[in-house]
């Protein structure tokens, strides 16, 4: 919210005459709502008044902005400023607000900055020029445009100049001038002149003035935008009611509501209502029998699954209840949540079917996949209107449970087209579901958000991963750990089919490891480290300027600063973070998370909670992973494995944990690999070629020749296996992968990674950990399965493919439409449009896409010259533009330089 | 007016002939006399001309042209400049240039320019005869005929120092033209002249005195004479001769002659600068009696229009290449080790400026004014007044060839360590070698094999080149040697692939020798660069003609070295003892300045 805050007011000051603020002076936004615009005013002004009519809304920006003592906010009323003295207002601006006010409230306010404003202020507006629209004077949603000179008319008299009216652009469609909609900003002086009254001002801006009766009206995108704007306004506000009447008016207005912000109003409503609801209790039916026969015909497997989730319950259903309306419908209720309108779920499925009905994407989609189920009046009104193509996905089989204890859906079985219950069976029947058009039933969109998510991901998934190519960048870290993750994120991404460039500031580590050369003071190694990393963050930055991106996909230690990582973001950039360490230990996100769009972190449960409210946008669960193309068996020679093998083995630092633990196993054939071991006995003998550190490449001929290969997580705490640790490390995921067999620590997210004694043998404790190691050493043969089983099941699901899948999918489904948008705006629409009449060129320009780069001559004689054979006429007539170019500029740098 | 010299072998004549000179004002005028020598030659051929149209100005003046086919590099470049579509623009543009010419059907092309775009564009041009640069399949840049190759290995920056061939006869000769006006050609319209006599009489310079048009300007600033100076030779020129004297130059070089003004100011001394479009300026020039320049653009439009020049080259410029081309002209060249500079290079320091004086301009002003057309063979410039260690000066005239050259009228001084004999005698070996065996003139008898004189001091300045074409003549005999071999060893079926692989690298290594000599050896550069170019230009599967073909070419290295060697020796030798003594009294004349 802030930062789109910083933004809006970024373009406010901007403009052909842009206005430069100072700490002296005063500001004033006339609908301030939450402050959004504020927190950012406040930083650039002396003093910063907010006004907003919404008592809510400035009770909320009082509190958001309660760190910012220059602050003030009041309330208003509509008709004037009276809080705010005669001419002590040096800039005042409104953005989002104005255009939605009644004709007389507007020229209220012309009439009252005219007022406040001290002669020589400056005002900046955010208006709609072109033509007056049809709006209704109660109307506080619909858009008031006016004819530009109307305008400066009204501002005249209000005793403004007009300097200039400026286009500008958000990252959605905010203009449609077929409509006579112009977003502006009109920038204008305060001058000495007396301001008329406001009834003169109105009839400057609107001379017939606004009608008072409701009508007929047809709606255009960009009002939808405000009113979706409008609504989100009041959501960050907690205020619901207007929120709803916001979307109404957008799905009621426009013909073409998105999904989404239907399901949302119906969300809203189905708040409300709850907020109002009672439960009610009734007499289930059973209907068992018969609806079971009717599962049993067409979907036998969910039959099985229903037939179960009924056994588990018994006659009960869980934490769902049943209850009747006042018309004696029965509907299902989770705890708190009406599954179905509590009073009227036939009417209220029969609007919803209409909506999504009236969603063209809907009539136009082959299959259509409703998700959630409740008590099934949605589906019933659904399958009413359309008879094919419809499947049904119920997360949970308890609902589907439930549905069939009280109503009769055998009909509705027998005309679905496919029915799928819970997310294992998702799992498996995905490509049944793939390229359907999803329609959510709303409270499932609240009871089940997961199984929703599941199926979104599941259904977008191909189509997001096949239609949206963004150009991304990855950062990785300068050393480190997560350096080797970052190259097989890039590779991953590539493999994907994805536009990469990875920017590998490995090449910079000398460079910084001798800073303690040089300067022994911890305090100035520490800030020389930071204008060092100051130093790289601006050479990504520059590269980016180069050759710009939509996503930055950053990995842990990733040396970029909050100045660049700020600097993206405001250029739009999507800005991701895996930060693949112990979140527990290294507490690093705390400071950095709020630069982040998203964090992805290899822990769950609250942690994720708590990055987010370190200032993250989204933080998601992002397991760790391997590389099959990197991470793979190998033929080992025998001069290989007298070098690299051992009976058991470690790789990895000599935290404390590991020295405490292998201590004990130094009579065994025990080779230890890595760097920061102790010196003494018995590592001395231990530990390989003097601890030195060791590359990826030669890890893989470690795990290859060792018969078991140790995997402790490490702690700097514990003397053995830590009792509570959660994430997995890489090595468990790349020792499977390399079909290697290892004995690694217990974690406590291992289980849900691999089946624990079948795919992987842990150890809890010394005890065991020496058991296993006799015994394992005994079973060669068993050894062997196991690895082949873990090896099987990192290639079924833990690669870095399925890694980045996850990551973009999540990405995707928030910002997928801004993406499109960019992409669509992005210079390579154009050069693709221009080029289609030559197919080679064409192609040749695809290339340069997919590689990530720009569509740039360079890019496309590049490919030319490294390729062999003979060129083709496109090549010849490409090289020769290249020549003319180069030869060209070089003559003229001569002329320039005098030479 | 017209020289006849040999005949080339040529096939078929040319009926619709295209010639590619995207490049200078300067170098599209040193294309006329090929342009008017084509037209002699094949009457009934169509003469197309391909020009940037920031040039084409040019082409309309220069007689024979039957169209002028104007290509937009600008906008090729601004379309460039925008990347993303404007690529798909500039690529489009050039893809209706490509079918617009294509659709004219030309037999024959000439590629006069040497930049690398205008092969590509010969390239796709398909154009079943062509001469000059050309691109292969692969984008690599060939040559087909032989005087390109020369042209490209005297653009070779160590080899231009030992070029005394013009390029205007370079390029003539590579479109085979041996019948030509011995000048550069451009016709003044009547309506330039009217506009002329107008202008002049506006710039208010007096009746009397000689007119002197006078170039500042020049492509590079180091090759462009101090304002001061320029200034100097002004007030000599005024009051010395009552000359009358307009500045001439393009809007862009006002800063100069506004310069050249502020150190002196005449009333007979004007500036015409950015005020004459070039047609004007071809009429100014003609109606003047001299032009004193660099070497520019106006230099050689003054030739053209049969106004003798007075030009200085400075820095980079080289007056063998790019000399006045016509009689009678003289030339100024500075005697410095640097000089000619690199061209790619700017010049902080250009001290080869300092060896020209407004003394020696004004003096060789005087010289050319006052002797008659038709006299020129008695301009003679006494030491005194410029010294050939200092610097050369050279009048213009015609061999009996018909080529261009640069007689010295100041004597012969001393260059790097070396008298200026040696250089020359390089020069001429090479001149006769290239005309003879590049079929520019007819052979004739070779003189007999001198020795140096024995117990010479010069012999050591004399030896390395002696020994350095021994050992050229050496690996040419081993390459003809080692070629016999090769083709007894394709005849016989039964030979061992591995005997041929043998020699195959036995004649890799003995190439790469014979460049590296090139380079141990830079006067013998331009034999090896040849030998270099020509093999590489040599195409074709199978292997014995391969063979018999790269024989031939080891054989004419054998042969160009022999000729080379005996025309040296007999130029160097010749003039030894004589150089001598003028040395002396060069040591002696030096002291005494």
């Amino acid at each position: 919210m802030w930062r789109t805050g910083e933004r809006d007011l970024d373009i406010l000051c901007g403009g052909p005459s842009s206005y430069e603020a100072n700490q002296s002076s005063v500001a004033l936004e006339l609908g301030c709502g939450v402050g959004r615009i504020l927190r950012a005013t406040s930083f650039r002004f002396g003093k910063v008044i907010g006004v907003d009519v919404s008592q809510e809304a400035v009770e909320r920006a009082r509190g958001f902005l309660a760190d910012r003592p220059n602050v003030s906010v009041l309330l208003g009323n509509g008709e004037d400023l009276a809080g705010v003295a005669t001419s002590s207002v040096d800039f005042a601006y409104t953005f989002a607000a104005l255009s939605s006010m009644p004709v007389d409230v507007i020229a209220a306010y012309l009439s009252e900055l005219g007022r406040i404003v001290r002669p020589g202020g400056t005002i900046r507006l955010q208006v709609y020029v072109g033509s007056p629209q049809d709006t209704v004077a109660d109307d506080s949603i619909a858009i008031r445009s006016f004819a530009q000179e109307a305008f400066s008319a009204a501002l005249a008299a209000s005793g403004f100049d007009v300097e200039n009216y400026f286009e500008f652009t958000l990252p959605f469609e905010i203009s449609d001038p077929e409509a006579g909609l112009n977003a502006r900003i009109v920038s204008a002086r305060r001058s000495d002149r007396q301001t008329a009254p406001r009834e003169n001002v109105q009839l400057l801006l609107l001379p017939e003035g606004e009608a008072k009766a409701d009508g007929e009206w047809p709606g255009s995108r960009v009002e939808y935008w405000m009113a979706l704007t409008r609504a989100r306004t009041h959501l960050d506000a907690g205020e619901l009611e207007p929120a709803a009447k916001a979307l109404e008016f957008a799905t009621a207005h426009y013909r073409e509501a998105d999904k989404d912000v239907v399901d949302l109003l119906n969300e809203i409503r189905r708040d409300l209502q709850a907020r109002q609801s009672t439960a009610a209790c009734a007499e289930p039916v059973d209907l068992l029998g018969k609806n079971l026969k009717a599962l049993e015909a067409r979907f036998p497997e969910v039959a099985n699954i229903v037939r179960g989730a009924l056994a588990q319950s018994g006659d009960s259903t869980g934490e769902l209840s049943i209850s009747m309306t006042a018309d004696g419908e029965p509907i299902i209720s989770a705890p708190g949540l009406p599954l179905d309108h509590a009073e009227r779920p036939r009417r209220a499925a029969e609007v919803w079917a209409g909506r999504t009905l009236n969603d063209q994407r809907f009539n136009e989609a082959q299959k259509v996949v409703c998700v959630g189920l409740g008590a099934g009046y949605h589906l019933e009104s659904l399958l009413e209107r359309r008879s094919q193509g419809v499947f049904l996905f119920e997360p949970r089989p308890e609902v589907l449970a439930a549905a069939v204890k009280i109503r009769d859906l055998s009909q509705l079985f027998s005309r679905l087209e496919g029915l799928v219950c819970g997310n294992e069976m998702l799992a498996r029947s995905s490509d049944i579901l793939s390229g359907a058009y999803l329609v959510l039933h709303p409270q499932t969109a609240i009871y089940s958000r997961e199984g929703v998510d599941q199926i979104k991901r599941t259904i977008s998934r191909k189509e997001n991963l096949r239609s949206l190519r963004p150009s991304i960048a990855v950062v990785g870290p300068i050393y480190g750990g997560s350096l080797p993750i970052a190259g097989y994120v890039a590779d991953a991404l590539k493999q994907m089919g994805q536009r990469v460039h990875y920017y590998d500031l490995s090449k910079f580590v000398t460079a910084y490891r001798a800073l303690d050369e040089m300067v022994k003071t911890p305090q100035r190694i520490n800030a020389l480290q930071g204008y060092y990393v100051e130093m790289l963050s601006q050479i990504v930055l520059e590269g980016i300027t180069e050759r710009p991106v939509d996503m930055v996909i950053c990995l842990a230690q990733a040396p970029l600063s909050p100045r660049v990582l700020s600097e993206l973001r405001n250029r739009g950039i999507i800005t991701a973070m895996w930060f693949v360490e112990d979140c527990r230990r290294f507490s690093t996100w705390r400071d950095i998370a709020r630069y982040y769009d998203y964090m992805f972190i290899i822990q769950q449960g609250e942690i994720l909670r708590e990055v987010e409210a370190a200032g993250a946008g989204k933080c998601v669960y992002l397991p760790m992973a391997c590389d099959p193309n990197f991470h793979r068996p190998l033929e080992v020679s025998a001069e290989e494995r007298a070098r690299w093998g051992s009976q058991v083995s470690f790789l990895g630092a000599g935290y404390n944990n590991r020295q405490q633990m292998f201590a004990h196993l130094a009579r065994m054939d025990f080779k230890i690999w890595g760097t920061e071991w102790p010196f003494g006995a018995p590592f001395d003998k231990l530990v390989q070629e003097k601890g030195r550190r060791i590359d990826p490449s030669e890890y893989i001929k470690i795990f290859n020749s060792s018969a078991i290969n140790l995997n402790l997580h490490s702690s700097m705490e514990r003397d053995g296996v830590e009792p509570f640790g959660d994430f997995v490390n890489p090595r468990t995921f790349e020792l499977a992968s390399c079909g290697a067999f290892q004995l690694a620590d217990n974690r406590l997210l291992l289980p849900e990674l691999f089946e624990v004694g079948k795919e992987i043998i842990t150890f809890d404790d010394q005890t065991e950990l020496e058991e296993k190691i006799e015994y394992y050493l005994a079973h060669p043969e068993e050894r062997i399965e196991v690895a082949n089983r873990a090896r099987a099941r990192v290639l079924k699901d833990h690669t870095y493919v399925q890694r980045m899948e996850v990551l973009l999918n999540t990405i995707y489904a928030d910002r997928g439409e801004e993406i499109r948008a960019r992409t669509k705006n992005s210079p390579w629409e154009k050069t693709f449009q221009r080029s289609e009449a030559h197919s080679e060129l064409n192609e040749k320009f695809r290339k340069v896409y997919e590689r990530g780069n720009e569509p740039k001559l360079e890019e496309l004689v590049a490919d030319i010259q490294l390729g062999k054979g003979a060129l083709t006429r496109t090549e010849h007539q490409l090289l020769f533009l290249h020549h003319v170019k180069t030869q060209i500029s070089y003559v003229h740098k001569l002329r320039a330089t005098g030479q | 007016m017209f020289t006849n010299s040999v005949r080339p072998d040529s096939s078929s004549s040319p009926q619709n002939i295209l010639l590619l000179a995207i490049t200078r004002m300067g170098d599209m005028l040193q294309a006329s006399p090929t342009i008017v020598g084509l037209k002699k030659q094949y009457p009934n051929a169509k003469l197309t001309i391909l020009t940037d149209r920031e040039f084409s100005a040019i082409c309309r003046g220069i007689p024979g042209i039957d169209e002028i086919y104007e290509i937009d590099l600008a906008l090729v470049c601004r379309c460039l400049h925008r990347d993303h579509d404007g690529v798909v623009d500039a690529f489009e543009y050039m893809e209706k240039v490509v079918e617009e010419l294509k659709a004219r059907q030309f037999d024959f092309c000439l590629n006069m320019a040497s930049a690398g775009y205008t092969a590509i564009l010969m390239k796709m041009l398909e154009i079943p005869r062509t001469s000059g640069w050309i691109s292969d399949d692969e984008g690599n840049r060939l040559i087909h005929s032989p005087w390109s190759m020369l042209f490209a290995a005297f653009v070779y920056h160590s080899n231009r120092d030992y070029n005394s061939l013009n390029l205007v006869d370079i390029f003539r000769c590579s479109a085979e033209v041996n019948q030509h006006p011995r000048r550069l050609m451009y016709t003044v319209t009547d309506e330039a002249r009217t506009f002329n006599e107008q202008f002049i009489k506006d710039l208010e310079l007096g009746e009397d005195g000689p007119l002197i048009c006078l170039q500042a300007g020049a492509s590079q600033q180091k090759r462009q004479w101090a304002p001061n100076r320029f200034g100097e030779l002004c007030r000599l020129l005024i009051e010395r001769l009552n000359a009358r004297i307009v500045l001439t130059g393009a809007k862009s070089e006002e800063a100069i002659a506004s310069a050249v003004l502020s150190s002196y100011s005449h009333p007979r001394l004007k500036s015409a600068v950015g005020k004459t479009n070039l047609a004007q300026l071809g009429a100014l020039l003609e109606k003047a009696d001299l032009l004193i320049t660099g070497d520019t653009g106006p230099m050689h439009l003054s030739v053209a229009v049969g106004t003798p020049v007075i030009a200085g080259f400075l820095a980079s410029a080289l007056c063998y290449e790019t000399g006045p081309y016509g009689p009678g002209n003289i030339v100024v060249q500075p005697q410095i080790s640097c000089n000619p500079c690199n061209p790619n290079f700017p010049c902080a320091r250009p001290d080869c400026h300092d060896q020209i004086s407004p003394e020696l301009m004004y003096r060789l002003t005087r010289l050319r004014l006052e002797t008659p057309i038709g006299q020129e063979s008695q301009m003679q410039v006494p030491t005194e007044l410029a010294h050939p260690d200092a610097v050369r000066v050279f009048r213009t005239d015609f061999d009996q060839d018909g080529f261009l050259e640069f007689v010295p009228i100041n004597g012969f001084g001393m260059r790097k360590g070396h008298p200026e004999q040696y250089f020359d005698a390089i020069r001429t070996a090479y001149r006769r070698v290239w005309k003879e065996e590049l079929n520019g003139a007819p052979e004739r008898p070779l003189p007999p094999l001198v020795s140096p004189p024995p117990l010479m001091v010069v012999n050591d300045v004399f030896s390395s080149i002696l020994e350095g074409l021994d050992e050229l003549t050496r690996m040419a005999d081993a390459g003809v040697g080692l070629v016999d071999e090769l083709i007894r060893l394709i005849k016989d079926i039964t030979s061992p692939p591995k005997l041929l692989g043998e020699i195959n690298m036995a004649m890799t290594i003995m190439d790469r020798s014979i460049e590296e000599l090139g380079l141990s050896f830079p006067a013998l550069g331009a034999l090896v660069r040849m030998f270099i170019m020509e093999k590489e230009n040599i195409r074709g599967e199978d292997p014995l003609l391969l063979a018999s073909q790269v024989r031939s070419l080891y054989l004419s290295l054998r042969k160009r070295c022999d000729k080379f060697n005996r025309i040296f020796r007999a130029e160097a030798f010749g003039n030894v003892r004589q150089n001598h003594l003028t040395r002396a009294e060069h040591v002696v004349s030096f002291e005494n300045r």
